[in-house]
């Protein structure tokens, strides 16, 4: 996958306009931010890249495929979308195997070694369930890039971490920037952001009000 | 293999991990069979069946009629009030609750990762309706096998005979003759099933537009309407044997009740694989 190009695209629910004729483009190899408070749109629009909603006008091309027309969704998706869920009984290593066995990208041992790198141990026998809010966000983490997906997407991946957490997610992102994958992460906080970013939207009321490159330079969008 | 897959979770965890509504349906059947064994007693007591003081052993074809049996056809009456078949819709929406917000659910927590990795929409609906086949048909099953358990147990003759006489005081009704039990049989072990998968399907594709607790109520309305009124295009009626035309003589007929519930059933699978192919996957609050 190269680029994702979101044009003129509109989300209205219930008749509340969450994106508001908001263009851009995205490009493989980057890390893209979106910054924005409650309500400003960014997990909107993650949603829509991602194929879980799709625009009430405008269009979302994936390499020039459509979005709800010939693709339902992007083809390599890592999607960790505001609370991980996964299932209760089972431990992390289960969770991540039931997932993996889809698709069989990836074997057993690799798993093991993404919930290494997450900071999780993949022989841990405790229920999902009785995970702590960081291991979950973890988890969720883990999920997202553990079968080296085109696309990964993170939505408040630093929620509920700590500090040595959030330089965890900041290794990570680099990894698969490095890899050539497209990252689109969503934070609230602008400084971490900028620590993780190559570019950053800044969102309010569903539109990019701001359009932020590295060293992060404001110019208009 | 990704459909099977798909089909494969939706089973584990949308019934093996829900193994506590089928506790639910064994307790169900066990507290009905009671009631029929109460009812079998005092009547063959008072010598109220057979006229000639000889007691009735009820077959378990007896049994599972009686749980499933329905109300005969309600005929306003200033005099007599409406009662509902109490046993029959307990027994149904007890169902209809088991099916209701597993699949919404699903889309909501786990399932949306399960449905990024398929690549399409389809594969999920359709798992999720093969889900409510079997969710539907093991919950009969159990249902039977409980009474099939329990008559084992009692002593109860195992065969699909049906007492007319037993019947005709249990679940009042007219009755037919004995050559007329294969479409009675029909109607309970294959019709009432289809009739109901039926109806959950048409409630779990209600749930792509309206939240699940309206879906809900319109299947407890379809009930109740069916129960109170005897009409060919109420469903309802078709899951309940006593209403049909071999059993009352003016009833609903098997074959309209197949035609119905497999019209109703191609319907809530398209319009639900249309309505999924743009439903917009969002959490519960939104």
């Amino acid at each position: 996958m190269e680029t994702i190009e979101c044009k003129d695209v509109t989300k209205i629910i219930k008749k509340n306009k969450v994106i508001d004729h908001l263009s851009l483009t995205l490009h493989a190899g980057q890390i893209y931010g979106l910054q924005g408070i409650n309500g400003s749109g960014k997990t909107m629009l993650m949603r829509l890249i991602s194929g879980l909603i799709y625009p009430t006008s405008g269009s979302i091309f994936i390499d020039g495929e459509e979005l709800g027309k010939r693709l339902a969704f992007p083809k390599s998706l890592g999607l960790l979308l505001e609370n991980p869920a996964f299932l209760d009984p089972y431990t992390g290593f289960q969770n991540l195997h039931q997932l993996a066995s889809i698709k069989r990208l990836v074997n057993d041992d690799h798993l093991r070694e993404v919930l290494r790198e997450v900071g999780l141990n993949p022989d841990d026998r405790r229920p999902y369930r009785k995970y702590s809010l960081g291991m979950k966000q973890r988890l969720g983490i883990a999920a997202a890039y553990m079968e080296n997906p085109d696309l990964v997407i993170l939505d408040e991946p630093t929620n509920a971490l700590d500090t040595d957490g959030i330089e965890l997610v900041k290794k990570i992102l680099q990894a698969q920037k490095a890899r050539g994958a497209l990252v689109l992460i969503s934070c609230h906080d602008l400084e971490i952001l900028r620590h993780m970013s190559d570019e950053i939207f800044v969102l309010e009321d569903g539109h990019v009000k701001a359009h932020l490159f590295a060293p992060f330079e404001e110019e208009a969008s | 293999m990704k459909f099977i897959k798909l089909v494969r979770y939706d089973l584990r965890h949308g019934l093996l991990k829900r193994w506590k509504w089928y506790v639910g349906a064994v307790l169900m059947a066990v507290a009905f069979w009671l009631l029929f064994c109460t009812k079998v007693a005092s009547y063959n007591r008072g010598a109220l069946i057979t006229g000639d003081g000889s007691a009735i052993t009820p077959s378990f074809g007896d049994t599972v009629f009686f749980v499933f049996a329905g109300m005969s056809e309600y005929i306003p009456d200033p005099h007599q009030s409406f009662s509902f078949p109490l046993i029959w819709m307990l027994l149904y929406l007890v169902l209809f609750w088991m099916t209701l917000e597993y699949a919404h659910n699903d889309l909501t927590k786990t399932g949306q990762q399960f449905l990024i990795r398929t690549n399409g929409r389809m594969l999920w609906w359709l798992s999720k309706c093969v889900w409510n086949f079997c969710a539907v048909l093991s919950f009969f099953a159990v249902i039977w096998l409980t009474l099939l358990l329990l008559c084992l147990l009692s002593g109860s003759p195992i065969s699909l005979t049906l007492h007319a006489p037993l019947l005709e005081f249990t679940v009042p009704a007219a009755v037919s003759g004995p050559g007329y039990v294969a479409p009675l049989l029909f109607s309970v072990f294959c019709l009432a099933p289809l009739v109901l998968f039926a109806l959950s399907m048409l409630q779990m594709a209600f749930t792509l537009w309206l939240k699940p607790i309206v879906s809900f109520l319109i299947s407890v309305v379809i009930l109740v309407a069916s129960a109170y009124k005897l009409s060919p295009l109420l469903l309802g009626n078709y899951a309940m044997p006593v209403r049909n035309v071999i059993y009352s003589g003016t009833g609903v007929t098997n074959a309209a009740g197949v035609l119905l519930s497999a019209a109703v059933i191609a319907a809530a699978v398209l319009f639900g694989a249309v309505r999924f192919r743009k439903y917009d996957v969002l959490p519960i609050e939104e």
